[in-house]
């Protein structure tokens, strides 16, 4: 706390110390003053009155002569015999000390007989009376004349010695103020440049210890504030340090961890990607052991498969190992229980070794000797575990010998965990592979054996075929009518049964990736009046009005002519089919490079819900239609295959009771394609 | 004077059918059940025509036709081939083969005539 009270005090004190005696001399001498100018007043009154007094007198005194001349006193000049009496009772009344009652006892003679008789003989009889008063009269005038010199005189010197004095005090109250003042400026200033230089060690960062600063002056409190504050503050600055060298430390520490962290992560990811990206085992492999060599700072890694048929670890990649070890690791598999990588096998933990030499380790055959005449010390070996299973192990040594950290065996563990990962999956990619094959085996085997069956069931079928059409035509005689009649029948079904059985052919040869497309040159307008012109007796049979409408002026098309035919001849067939009266229009033109044809009827037509069913095998709208209509139902899958394999569509536009409108398009130049397996 | 067409198809119902079909039409026919049978056939019998079976044990039809047409003293026979249903391109090795017609089977006994005909006019 500033002592702010007591510094305001002791400085009015000292100012009062200062003034007080000056304003007393000043008001000392202005009473002195005033003394002196009442008596200076007083005598020039005084000597006025006598002066007055005298003048009066000799005006008397000189009527007095006049009438000596004249014989007679005038009145005016007996008043101022009267005047000379008033001034003679002022002057009593102002100065009661002197003593004129002689004087005055003479003039109240003169008076009484100035006025009694103003004769002048009576007067001249007083004449030793007048001269006496003359001379007292003189006298009295001198008298004050020489008090008021005397009061000047006196005045003079006061007015002088005051000015002597009041100069002196002057002087003195200026040096006293001066004293004061320096001892002020002395008071303030010592502190306040202590203050300064306190304030300017602390500002250098110094530490003042309270105990330093006086205390024994006003600002001393301040000071010892400051001190004290600055002192604190220094401490509260160590504080701040020793918490910021902490958290530096603590962030150097963590930044190191998150660098580490962040390189495990990258080594992580790159071997989770390798795993990911790559099915080639030992590309995988190598990526692994790469970074999990690299990760954990050691000389040598090593990645074993295990085989499960002879209890043995391959080694199936490796990093840093030196010929001779790669030479005994290729020529002798570790078995289970065999060092650090068997152990850890049959443990099925991770297994660490800190030094090979130490001869309680199971390092003892040739093995160990090989890995010491690499000069290394410590393994560390992880099994590769998935479910159980055993895939093999992460086995890594290093020259330094010692414990591995706990972290870098953690991380291993994840290490370890890809590696199972890429090996399950090269497995189960093998698996996959095995099974797509096998798959697209039995797929071709089927295929082919459709292929076989059906080529088989043809052949006693033709034989049936042709001889019941010899027997129809009478090669062996004449028939029975009834007989006849069955034969036909038979002939009809068996030409039903060998549609099927081509169509099958077809189908599986499609699906079996065997029907490839033979592109020729052909005209496409020639194609589909042949076409048509073979249907027409059909379409005629069964009274239907059949009109063909093809573009002038087609392109030359590239294509499977056969095959497109037999498509054309589907549609159309399909057509006669299915339609009872009306007609069939069919028309052939050329858009976007495509030839598109279209084939019409006025049949039952198909619901929007079967436009995509129908080109499906065995599908037709209605099954008992099939039997009704004839037909395979594999008509239109084979077709929409032969029209995709061109490069083309087969679509359908009706609805029911609108007739039913077929169109496919075609590249005019078909490309070759693959098949459509 | 009737033609002698030689069969040469292992099928025996084939045969009998293809024959019945000729013997009732006025031709005469022979009759092989192998490729080299049918080859020694040809040279022996010097037939009119050939009808040629593709798909024969051991040497089939294609090879058979190539044999006889290398032959400069029976290459002027016509062969048709007789495959089963058209594979794609059947057709065309036959004619490459030296084939002179094609008929697939099942044989109408109508279609084998008129394309018999047609080369023996």
């Amino acid at each position: 706390m500033i002592k702010v009270q007591s510094l305001r005090n002791r400085i009015i004190l000292q100012f009062l110390m200062i003034i007080a005696p000056l304003a007393a001399v000043l008001v000392f001498l202005a009473l002195l003053d005033l003394q002196r100018a009442s008596a200076l007043e007083r005598s020039l009154r005084l000597r006025e009155i006598s002066l007055d007094a005298k003048d009066n007198y000799d005006r008397f005194v000189e009527g007095v002569i006049d009438a000596m001349d004249t014989g007679t006193l005038s009145k005016a000049r007996i008043d101022s015999l009267d005047a000379v009496t008033v001034a003679l009772d002022q002057q009593r009344r102002l100065d009661p000390g002197r003593n004129i009652d002689s004087t005055t006892r003479l003039l109240a003679r003169l008076s009484q007989s100035a006025h009694s008789d103003s004769s002048l003989p009576s007067l001249l009889l007083l004449r030793p009376v007048a001269g006496q008063v003359t001379r007292d009269l003189t006298a009295n005038r001198l008298y004050y004349q020489q008090q008021h010199e005397l009061s000047v005189a006196h005045a003079i010197e006061g007015a002088s010695r005051q000015s002597w004095i009041v100069l002196s005090a002057t002087l003195l109250s200026v040096v006293l103020a001066m004293v004061f003042v320096r001892s002020m400026i002395l008071g303030l200033t010592r502190p306040l440049s202590q203050a300064i230089r306190v304030a300017n060690r602390v500002a250098g960062g110094e530490i003042v210890a309270p105990h330093e600063v006086r205390t024994d002056h006003d600002i001393g409190g301040l000071l010892h504030s400051l001190a004290r504050m600055n002192s604190s503050l220094h401490e509260y600055r160590r504080q701040v340090a020793d918490q910021e060298r902490a958290l530096e430390d603590k962030i150097a520490e963590r930044t190191r961890e998150l660098a580490s962290s962040v390189e495990r992560l990258e080594a992580l990811v790159d071997v989770s990607q390798a795993v990911n990206s790559t099915l080639d085992l030992q590309q995988v492999l190598n990526t692994i052991l790469v970074r999990a060599v690299q990760l954990s700072a050691v000389n040598v890694g090593s990645i074993f498969e295990y085989d499960e048929a002879s209890w043995e670890l391959r080694l199936r990649a490796m990093s840093g190992v030196a010929p001779a070890l790669q030479e005994h690791l290729r020529s002798q598999p570790v078995r289970m229980g065999d060092g650090a990588t068997g152990r850890a096998i049959v443990l099925r933990a991770p297994v660490e070794i800190p030094d090979i030499l130490d001869p309680s380790t199971p390092y003892a055959g040739p093995l160990g000797d090989t890995l010491k005449r690499d000069g290394l010390r410590a393994v560390l070996a992880l099994p590769l575990l998935r479910e159980g299973r055993v895939y093999g192990a992460l086995t890594l040594a290093r020259r330094n010998p010692g414990e591995f950290a706990p972290e870098i065996v953690e991380l291993l563990q994840t290490v370890a965990e890809q590696s199972t990962l890429a090996i399950q999956n090269a497995r189960l990619f093998r698996e996959i592979e095995q099974k797509g094959r096998e798959l697209q085996l039995a797929s071709q085997h089927k295929s082919q054996f459709l292929a076989n069956m059906s080529h088989e069931l043809r052949t006693p079928l033709n034989a049936i075929l042709g001889y019941t059409e010899l027997i129809i035509d009478g090669i062996y005689g004449d028939v029975p009518g009834t007989i006849l009649e069955v034969m036909e029948r038979v002939q009809k079904s068996g030409r039903h049964l060998l549609d099927l059985i081509n169509d099958v052919l077809d189908l599986s040869k499609i699906e079996a990736g065997q029907l490839s497309l033979a592109l020729t040159d052909y005209s496409f307008p020639d194609m589909v009046h042949t076409v048509t012109s073979s249907m027409e007796s059909l379409a005629a049979e069964k009274g239907l009005n059949l009109t063909v409408d093809i573009e002038a002026d087609l392109p030359i098309a590239l294509g499977d002519e056969r095959r497109i035919a037999q498509v054309l001849l589907n549609l159309v067939g399909n057509a006669i089919k299915f339609t009872e009266e009306g007609h069939l229009r069919i028309g052939a033109s050329k858009a976007n490079g495509k030839f598109v044809v279209s084939v019409a009827d006025t049949g039952p037509g198909i619901a929007a819900s079967d436009h995509e069913r129908i080109f499906e095998e065995f599908q037709q709208v209605d099954s008992s239609s099939t039997r009704a209509k004839g037909g395979t139902g594999l008509g239109l899958a084979i077709a929409r295959r032969i029209v995709e394999m061109h490069g083309g569509e087969l679509w359908v536009e009706s609805a029911l009771g609108r007739g039913s409108t077929f169109y496919f398009s075609i590249p005019v130049r078909a490309e070759r394609q693959e098949d459509t397996q | 004077m009737s033609k002698r067409i030689l069969i040469i198809e292992d099928q025996e119902d084939n045969r009998k059918i293809m024959h019945d079909v000729l013997s009732a039409s006025g031709f005469e026919s022979v009759e092989a059940t192998t490729g080299e049978e049918g080859l020694a056939l040809a040279e022996k019998e010097r037939p009119d025509l050939i009808l040629m079976d593709i798909q024969l044990p051991a040497m089939d039809g294609y090879e058979v036709t190539r044999r006889i047409k290398r032959n400069s003293a029976l290459n002027h026979i016509p062969i048709i081939a007789v495959t089963s249903y058209a594979l794609s391109g059947d057709d065309k090795k036959a004619f490459a083969a030296g084939c002179d017609g094609y008929l697939t089977k099942p044989v109408s006994p109508k279609m084998l005539l008129a394309k018999i005909r047609e080369y023996l006019r």
